[in-house]
C-alpha cells in the first residue's frame, strides 16, 4: 500500500506538485500521465525517496518516508526505482552488475545466480552478459536496468518512462508480461510514469491524470471515461480532461497553414 | 576479444602495463641503433668504440624510460584506488545508491573504495618488477603511489564535506614538500597521509550521502529568499587562519627547496602585497563606487567620506605591512623561508579578516551601486 498524503513541492518559487493525494493499492499497476512539466518526475522522485516533499508525506506499507532511519531503510528493501535515464556502471559486466545489486537488496547469491540467467535470457543479453556495459547499445543498457530493478524482487516498483530509451519490440513485450505476471502472481505494486497511452490502458489498473502538479483525475479507465464523458479509448479520454483544447489547437494549425 | 573481454578485468590491464613497459627496451634500443646508423664510420675500431658507447647509452635510457612507466603507473594506481569505487566519485553511482537499501557496513556494490590487501600485491610486483629490470631507487615507486593516493582522498573527502582530514593531508603533502630529498621522511610523511585517507574515506561512507555538503555546495536559498541569508563575515577568523597556514606552508617549502635568496623573497612578497591589496580593494570597490568622484570632494571640502572610506583602509594597510614587514625582516637577518611566511602570510591574513565584511559592506556601505555582473547580482540581491 502506497499512500500520498497532501504532497506541494515547489523548485524555488514554481509550485511543481499541489496537493496531491493517491491511495495505491498492493498489487496494484497504477500509470501516472500528464503533460510534459506536470511533475511526473517529481511525484516519482519523491515517492522512490530521492526527494523530500515541501509539505505532506509518503507512506509505503505503513511506514513513513524519511521519519526515522529504520523507517526509511525498511522502506527502501521494500522499493526499487528505476529513473527515465538510468545510471549503470560502463565498467561492470551485465551480469556483475545484477550480482551487485541483487547483493545490495539481500537477495541470497543462490537465488541470484538462479535468476540472472533467466532474466537475461528474458530480455536477450545472454550473449552480452559477461561483456561491459559500456559495450552495449542504448537499448540494451535500458534493459539490463530493467533487469537490474526485477533482480531486487522488490514488492515495489517505481519505474519512470520504463518503455523508453530505446527498448526494441521483444523488450516492451518481455516487460509488459513480466509487470502482468508479479502483479498477479506476486503481487507486485507498480507505479509507472509513461506517456503511451496505448500501454497504460493494456496494463493499469488505475490511471492518475497529472497537470500542472494537481491530480485532475485518478481512477480505472471506466471511471475516467464517465469524469470526461466519453466512451473512446484512452488517449481521447486522456485529451478530454488534461487539453481539452489540443483538438481546438491542431485544427487551427492546419487551418492556418497555406498549402 | 570476447574471450579477453570474459578475463577478470586485472589481468588484461596488468597486460598492457607490462606490454608497456617492456616495449620501451625495444624503443629505446632501435632508437639509438637508428641513431648510431647515421653516425657510424668507415674506421672499424671508430664503429666498436661507438657500439660499446651505444650499449651503454641504450642502458641509460631504457632505465630512465622504464622509470617514467613505472611513476606513472604508481601514480594512476594510487589516484585510481582512492577516486575510482567511492561513490563520491560518481553522480550516477551516488544518486543511484541513495535510492537502494545499502548503508555502511556493507559491500558497496562497484568494489571496496577503501585500500585493500591485494593494493600490496600490486605495490610488491612494482617493486619487483622495478629490482629485476629498472633499478630506480625502490622509494621512487612507492612515493607517487602514496601520494597520488593521498591526493585522490584529498578531492573525496572535500567532495563529502570532511574538511578537516582534507585539510591534515593537503598541510602534511607541504611537509612531503619540506622534508625533499630525505626519502625516508618524505616516506614516513607519505604513509601517515594514506593512513588519513585510507580512515577518511572509511569514515566518510558512514555519513553516505553527505546531505550537508550538498546543501553547502548549492545556493539552498533561490533568489529572493537569498536575501534573508545570515550577514556574518564569509571567511571567519579561523577558517583564514587556517588557510593562510596551509599557503604560507606550501610557499615555504618551495623557497627553502628552491633556495631563493634573500632579495627575490622580499621582492615576490612586496609584489604579493601590492596583488593581495589590489584584488581586496576591487572585490569591495569593483561595482560598488564612492558617492562622489575626487573633484567633488575636493569642490566640497568632503576629503574623507567615512561610509566609503571604511573599505579602503585594509587596502592601505595590506600595503604598508606587506611591504615594510619584509625589508625590516631581511634587515635583521631572518633567513629567506621566514621572511616570505611571515611578509606574504600576515598581507593574506590582513586582507581576508580585516573589517567591514563583505556582505556588511555591501548592505551598509556608503556607495554607489554600478554595473558588471556582479554589480547586477548583487543590486539584485540586495
Amino acid at each position: 500500500m502506497i499512500d500520498v498524503v497532501g504532497v506541494n513541492h515547489h523548485y524555488g518559487l514554481r509550485p511543481v506538485l499541489r496537493n496531491v493525494n493517491l491511495r495505491i493499492g498492493t498489487g496494484e499497476l497504477v500509470s501516472i500521465m500528464g503533460p510534459n512539466g506536470s511533475g511526473k518526475t517529481t511525484l516519482m522522485q519523491i515517492l522512490a525517496g530521492l526527494l523530500s516533499p515541501v509539505d505532506g508525506y509518503v507512506e509505503i506499507g505503513g511506514l513513513r518516508r524519511k521519519r526515522t532511519a529504520d523507517e526509511e531503510l525498511a522502506i527502501r528493501k521494500q522499493v526499487v526505482h528505476l529513473p527515465a535515464e538510468p545510471w549503470t556502471p560502463r565498467t561492470r559486466t551485465g551480469r556483475e552488475w545484477l550480482m551487485a545489486v541483487g547483493r545490495v537488496y539481500s537477495v541470497p547469491d543462490e537465488r541470484l545466480m538462479e535468476h540472472i540467467p533467466r532474466l537475461l535470457e528474458l530480455f536477450n543479453l545472454e550473449d552480452q552478459k559477461d561483456e561491459l556495459i559500456s559495450a552495449y547499445s542504448t537499448g540494451q543498457r535500458k534493459k539490463i536496468a530493467l533487469a537490474g530493478a526485477l533482480v531486487t524482487e522488490a514488492p515495489v516498483m517505481l519505474l519512470d518512462e520504463p518503455f523508453a530509451g530505446g527498448l526494441d519490440p521483444s523488450g516492451i513485450s518481455a516487460l509488459k508480461r513480466v509487470l502482468n505476471h508479479h502483479r498477479v502472481q506476486r503481487d507486485l505494486t507498480v507505479v509507472m510514469a509513461t506517456p503511451v497511452p496505448e500501454l497504460v490502458e493494456e496494463l493499469s489498473d488505475r490511471i492518475a491524470i497529472l497537470k500542472e502538479g494537481r491530480v485532475l483525475a485518478f481512477g480505472t479507465l471506466d471511471e475516467l471515461r464517465k469524469q470526461a464523458g466519453s466512451e473512446g479509448r484512452l488517449d481521447d479520454v486522456y485529451e478530454r480532461i488534461a487539453s481539452p483544447r489540443s483538438a481546438d489547437k491542431i485544427d487551427q494549425y492546419f487551418r492556418e497553414m497555406r498549402p | 576479444m570476447r574471450y579477453i573481454r570474459r578475463l577478470p578485468r586485472w589481468i588484461p590491464a596488468v597486460a598492457i602495463f607490462l606490454v608497456i613497459y617492456f616495449a620501451t627496451d625495444a624503443v629505446c634500443e632501435v632508437a639509438l641503433r637508428w641513431f648510431m646508423h647515421w653516425t657510424v664510420t668507415a674506421d672499424p675500431t671508430m664503429t666498436l668504440r661507438k657500439y660499446e658507447i651505444l650499449h651503454e647509452a641504450v642502458r641509460e635510457l631504457t632505465l630512465r624510460a622504464h622509470y617514467v612507466v613505472l611513476t606513472l603507473g604508481a601514480i594512476a594506481y594510487g589516484f585510481y584506488r582512492s577516486v575510482k569505487n567511492h561513490p563520491a566519485g560518481s553522480p550516477g553511482y551516488k544518486q543511484w545508491l541513495k535510492s537502494t537499501p545499502w548503508r555502511a557496513g556493507m559491500p558497496l556494490p562497484l568494489g571496496p573504495a577503501t585500500v585493500r590487501w591485494w593494493d600490496g600485491l600490486v605495490v610488491a610486483g612494482a617493486l619487483a618488477l622495478n629490482h629485476w629490470t629498472g633499478e630506480s631507487p625502490w622509494f621512487m615507486v612507492i612515493l607517487p603511489c602514496l601520494i597520488s593516493y593521498s591526493i585522490g582522498s584529498l578531492l573525496m573527502l572535500l567532495t563529502v564535506g570532511q574538511a578537516r582530514d582534507a585539510y591534515a593531508i593537503a598541510f602534511g603533502g607541504s611537509l612531503i614538500a619540506w622534508a625533499a630529498p630525505h626519502p625516508f621522511v618524505m616516506l614516513g610523511v607519505a604513509v601517515v597521509l594514506c593512513l588519513i585517507g585510507h580512515e577518511g574515506l572509511r569514515k566518510s561512507l558512514t555519513t553516505f550521502p553527505w546531505e550537508g555538503a550538498e546543501k553547502k555546495k548549492g545556493n539552498s536559498d533561490p533568489w529572493p529568499l537569498a536575501i534573508y541569508e545570515d550577514v556574518g563575515p564569509r571567511v571567519g577568523f579561523g577558517e583564514a587562519f587556517l588557510g593562510v597556514a596551509l599557503a604560507m606552508s606550501w610557499y615555504g617549502a618551495l623557497i627553502y627547496q628552491l633556495q631563493a635568496k634573500e632579495e627575490t623573497v622580499v621582492m615576490e612578497a612586496v609584489i604579493a602585497a601590492i596583488g593581495v591589496s589590489v584584488i581586496r580593494w576591487l572585490v569591495y570597490c569593483g561595482t560598488y563606487r564612492p558617492p562622489l568622484t575626487l573633484l567633488g570632494r575636493i569642490l566640497r571640502m568632503r576629503l574623507i567620506l567615512p561610509g566609503y572610506d571604511q573599505a579602503l583602509v585594509i587596502p592601505w594597510i595590506t600595503l604598508l605591512v606587506g611591504i615594510t614587514v619584509p625589508f625590516a625582516l631581511n634587515e635583521v637577518g631572518m633567513p629567506a623561508a621566514v621572511v616570505g611566511i611571515v611578509s606574504v602570510g600576515l598581507t593574506l591574513m590582513i586582507a581576508l579578516t580585516g573589517g567591514p565584511n563583505l556582505r556588511v559592506w555591501q548592505l551598509t556601505g556608503y556607495h554607489r551601486m554600478t554595473g558588471g555582473a556582479a554589480g547586477k547580482v548583487a543590486t539584485a540581491r540586495t
